[in-house]
């Protein structure tokens, strides 16, 4: 009978033994996987840290706190030079309340060398230590917890004094995600795209993205930095002088070679158009440019100009033929305007002149053998304009452009001697798809794709170079292709045309 | 005897123990599971938690853990049981798993991928295999266990699935599991317990193999999930289509939330005259007006839309699909109104109503060209449509067959007229060949099937309409197939063709068939 009960005993103890060897295995290797994740996960962790001077707080019921793996009881120094964090993790989904996680120690040892020169201390002068690990801490909880529930208490003090440190590496603020690009409501979106491809000043507004623009309670434009803005190209020249800045308007001068509408290349289209431009914005008390109706206005004169022979040995245009459609002189209006009650953003063209007197620069034979001449004397665009971004960071910028437009031919015969006669005038609808790059809010490219009167446009630029942030370089290119579907006007050119230029950027 | 009793006793209470040691005493790592899962089973425990904190009493009596609800583990069978756990071992497990930010919103959207690399797959295996890493419902596999699942990869049958976290690039979930290879229904196991937390699984497979599964270049089935939208947005909507272009650039909100939209829209064919696309001779321009009774984000409530335009000459291309020969065409020979009603008016009185759309459509030339308006000098005839109305009804939704769509059916009549002109260009105006006005309006009698599906990555619309002119004695089948992806590009194409019952030709400005398509690209904002 003895020898059963010793037995029985010895079985029952190892038993217990076994059981208890079993769990603690499991806990210490749940204490190793915490601290080591505390350890290197620091960034994704949601925790924060409160620091604190033991002259600063009452220490009540934590001396002599004990720790685990047979360290010594710990006690926190009163010197100066000591500063103690505690990390904690908030109340979450599974826990109502804080749970404090660690305790550190930071020791100034600059400070305590007594340095004569009072030296500013370096990291290297710091020396951390993990004071209370994680295992010490939740070892409080489970046998010794009224020393847990003074380091919460004190936990709970601090954050009352002042706002946790939150530890989390992450800015989730910034990389919020939406599954769809944007488009403004305001202004944002046009003035972007003016800043990147418009030739002339217009003023930045300090406004990256759509949510600051949306923080802001007004947005007022920053200063130039330079006096002169001058944008000059093979093609156009425009500048701007600081005191045509009138603050609800600003007046710069342009001068081009170009010719809006039709599908010719500039020095092709045998004018020279020179004129003011004018940026309007009608504001109440405080100019906000994102939100204000701002009108962009350009008043010009357009002179004919012969440069049929000198076009086709520039070497940056591209024609097979010599220029045969003559563009009248006249006046030009080239209006565009942001949202008005709702609207979209508009944009209106309109070139005209004299129709009956005229002096052609070119003439040639047509398929009937006698001399004519073709000249347009009116041109006109109407479209609205759509925005869009491909995502709040604004990197890929769209613009499109709907609308419709026109333009009138006439025809001298100068051999049967017969009256100026109008050979065409259309009203067709014209698209413009406009895309710029721009990482960073830092312009880096942009392209042009335009379908009008059966003939596409492309146009690229890429910055070259930028030095000093006042001169930057671009180089662009423009591509006018040959009529498709459709059979060729006897003032077209039968091919494509090609335009290659340096654009030179001062003070943009 | 009673030795013998107490001996097996405590033989029966020992032996299980002996064997719990030995599964923990390789190191296993207890699986996680998803805070979410154990929050929504587990309240009482949260409730339990915060009566703690005050150390009244000693937190492990004071602790007392419910019995939490075990996930579903008909779906992930990795999913650990906390309330097997001791007071302490659940806490800690707790803490481990609410350490990291959570991201549980964004679990569908985090970058997932199955390595399907048989050999890769054995590599990480094996590195489990070695640190003892695998568990099965949190118990480490025996030596049985384990050669018998490592026979399912020597078969190339177990794949790995790993999921990345939210915010940066370290993967925070791995797991195997196997695949029959004759697959008819989703036959996935995961038969080792999933395994969290990048530290851990870093610790496992050592830093070098680990960067090197992050880097994902091997071979793999990319699973992430693609994020799409398709719910209408009402600051501008720019619609391609060569036949149904629509821009709206207007809109207005009620204090009802009832919406105005304003748009400008272009219309080109008629279907329901049988004359789709290009092969309609006149491109109607004009304006719609669409009002939404009650805006709901999903899609509209109830929609009227009144539509006004006019006619101008569209030119037909040639594209050396057509049937017929070219000069079987229609001509635009004036300037018209064209008008359309859209909606169910009775609904705006009686909420309860049928939801029947109903459709008033049509057009009314207003007047005539002169000879010299299509410079012609030489004698000619031609045919031409002038005027059509249309009164159609429809019920878009009579049976919801869910992801294939809703069955609708409409049924209606058309009229429509056509010309027979002789152009002599020596008359002023041109002479009208048909002087038997009741012989030029025809009239049509239409039925339309429809399965139209939205809402998802794919919008459908596969239409029949069936169309007999019964003062001609022909008719036309036609079909529909509408396809849009993302809400932002699609494709329509139609296709009608004609019957008779009679021995009676088709008129001469009629073709047998007609095929017309359109690709479709909408910017919507």
């Amino acid at each position: 009978m003895k020898k059963s009960k010793v037995i029985a005993g010895i079985l029952l103890t190892s038993l217990v033994f076994s059981y208890c060897t079993f769990g603690q295995t499991i806990v210490r290797r749940t204490y190793s996987k915490i601290e080591k994740k505390l350890a290197e996960d620091k960034n994704y962790l949601d925790v924060y840290s409160a620091m604190f001077q033991t002259s600063q707080v009452k220490l009540d019921g934590l001396s002599n706190i004990p720790r685990t793996n047979d360290k010594p009881p710990f006690n926190f120094s009163a010197a100066e030079t000591n500063t103690y964090e505690i990390i904690f993790m908030k109340e979450n989904a599974e826990f109502d309340s804080l749970v404090v996680l660690e305790v550190k120690e930071t020791v100034d040892k600059a400070a305590s060398t007594g340095d004569f020169f009072g030296t500013s201390s370096s990291e290297q002068s710091k020396e951390v230590n993990m004071v209370l690990t994680f295992q010490d801490v939740q070892e409080l909880y489970f046998n010794h917890p009224e020393f847990y529930d003074a380091l919460y208490k004190l936990t709970e003090h601090l954050i009352d004094l002042n706002e946790p440190v939150k530890l989390l590496g992450l800015k989730v603020d910034e990389q919020v995600n939406k599954s769809r690009g944007i488009t403004s409501k305001n202004n944002q979106d046009f003035l972007n795209f003016q800043l990147s491809n418009s030739n002339h000043h217009y003023p930045k507004v300090a406004a990256d993205t759509q949510k600051k623009s949306r923080r802001s309670r007004g947005q007022t434009p920053t200063t130039t930095a330079t006096d002169f803005k001058i944008d000059a190209s093979f093609g156009d020249v425009s500048f701007f002088y600081k005191d045509l800045d009138l603050g609800y308007s600003t007046v710069s001068g342009e001068v081009n070679m170009g010719a809006k509408v039709l599908n010719v290349q500039p020095w092709q289209a045998m004018s020279l158009t020179a004129g003011i431009r004018t940026l309007v914005t009608l504001s109440g008390s405080s100019q906000n440019l994102l939100e204000d109706f701002i009108i962009d206005a350009k008043l010009m004169g357009r002179t004919r100009l012969n440069t049929s022979k000198l076009v086709k040995s520039l070497p940056f245009v591209f024609v097979s033929e010599t220029p045969k459609l003559n563009v009248g002189s006249g006046f030009i209006l080239d209006l565009s305007a942001t949202r008005a009650y709702g609207l979209p953003f508009f944009n209106f063209y309109l070139a005209t002149g004299a129709t009956q007197s005229f002096a052609p620069s070119v003439k040639y034979v047509d398929k009937n053998g006698d001399l004519v001449a073709c000249f347009t004397p009116q041109q006109w665009e109407s479209s609205m304009s759509f925005y869009w971004n491909s995502s709040e960071e604004m990197t890929l910028r769209f613009r499109m452009d709907l609308g419709v437009a026109g333009y009138s031919v006439e025809k001298i015969n100068y051999t049967t001697g017969g009256p100026i006669t109008q050979i065409y005038n259309q009203v067709q609808p014209t698209v413009s798809l406009y895309m710029n790059f721009a990482p960073k809010n830092v312009d880096f490219f942009g392209s042009t794709f335009r379908l009008f009167d059966n003939q596409l446009t492309v146009k690229l630029w890429m910055k070259l170079l930028e030095f000093s942030t006042d001169h930057s370089f671009r180089f662009e290119t423009s591509y006018i292709s040959a009529p498709m579907m459709r059979p060729q006007r006897e003032w077209e050119n039968p091919d494509g045309t090609s335009f290659v230029t340096i654009r030179y950027r001062y003070g943009f | 005897m009673s030795m013998k009793k107490i001996l097996l006793f405590f033989c029966m209470i020992f032996l299980p123990l002996v064997l719990a040691q030995e599964a923990d005493s390789t190191g296993t790592n207890p699986p996680l599971t998803d805070s979410t899962a154990t929050t929504a089973t587990a309240p009482d425990t949260t409730v339990t938690e915060s009566a703690e904190q005050p150390a009244v009493d000693t937190p492990v009596t004071q602790e007392k853990p419910q019995a939490e609800t075990a996930p579903t583990k008909v779906f992930d069978p990795s999913f650990r049981d906390l309330s097997n756990l001791s007071p302490k071992e659940q806490r800690l497990e707790k803490i481990y798993r609410n350490l990291e930010y959570n991201t549980t919103a964004f679990n569908d959207l985090k970058k997932t991928w199955i390595v399907t690399d048989p050999v890769y797959v054995r590599e990480i295996y094996n590195r489990f295999v070695v640190k003892n890493a695998l568990t099965i419902h949190g118990v480490k596999p025996s030596a049985e266990v384990l050669a018998q699942k490592s026979k399912d990869i020597y078969d190339g049958n177990v794949f790995v699935e790993l999921r990345k976290r939210y915010y940066d690039d370290e993967i925070e979930i791995l797991r195997f599991f196997t695949e029959s290879k004759l697959i008819t229904k989703d036959s996935s196991d995961y038969f080792f317990d999933e395994i969290r937390d990048y530290v851990f699984i870093k610790s496992i497979l050592g830093d070098d193999m680990y960067q090197d599964l992050k880097k994902q270049f091997y071979a793999l089935n990319d699973l992430t999930k693609t994020t799409y939208d398709n719910k209408y947005a009402y600051n501008y909507d720019i619609y391609f289509h060569i036949f149904d272009p629509e821009l709206m650039f207007w809109n207005t909100t009620t204090d009802q939330r009832n919406k105005y939209l304003v748009s400008l829209i272009g219309r080109w064919g008629n279907d329901y005259v049988s004359l789709p696309g290009w092969y309609y001779p006149d491109y109607i321009v004009g304006v719609k007006v669409t009002y939404i009774d009650y805006l709901i984000n999903n899609r509209p409530n109830n929609t009227y839309i009144i539509e006004m335009g006019t006619g101008i000459q569209a030119r037909q291309p040639v594209l050396g699909i057509e049937a017929d020969e070219i000069s079987k065409r229609l001509f635009h020979t004036g300037a018209s109104l064209y008008f359309k009603a859209q909606g169910n008016p009775v609904k705006l009185f009686m909420e309860d109503m049928l939801d029947i759309d109903l459709t008033i459509e049509g057009m009314l030339s207003l007047t005539q060209y002169k000879t010299k308006d299509f410079n012609l000098g030489y004698l000619t005839q031609f045919y031409s449509q002038r005027n059509h109305f249309t009164f159609f009804a429809k019920k878009k939704e009579l049976v919801n067959f869910e992801d294939i769509g809703a069955l609708g059916v409409g049924l209606g009549i058309s009229s429509y007229d056509i010309y027979h002109f002789l152009l002599d260009p020596d008359q002023l105006k041109l002479t009208d060949l048909e002087t038997n006005n009741k012989g030029k309006f025809k009239n049509n009698l239409l039925a339309e099937v429809s399965l139209a599906g939205e809402g998802g990555l794919l919008a459908h619309n596969l239409t029949t309409l069936f169309s007999y002119d019964y003062t001609e004695s022909y008719g036309f089948l036609g079909f529909k197939m509408f396809f849009m992806l993302n809400n932002t590009i699609g494709f329509d194409f139609r296709y009608f063709t004609s019957y008779r019952f009679s021995t009676k030709p088709l008129p001469f400005y009629r073709s047998s068939s007609y095929l017309v398509f359109s690709p479709v690209i909408r910017i919507n904002y």
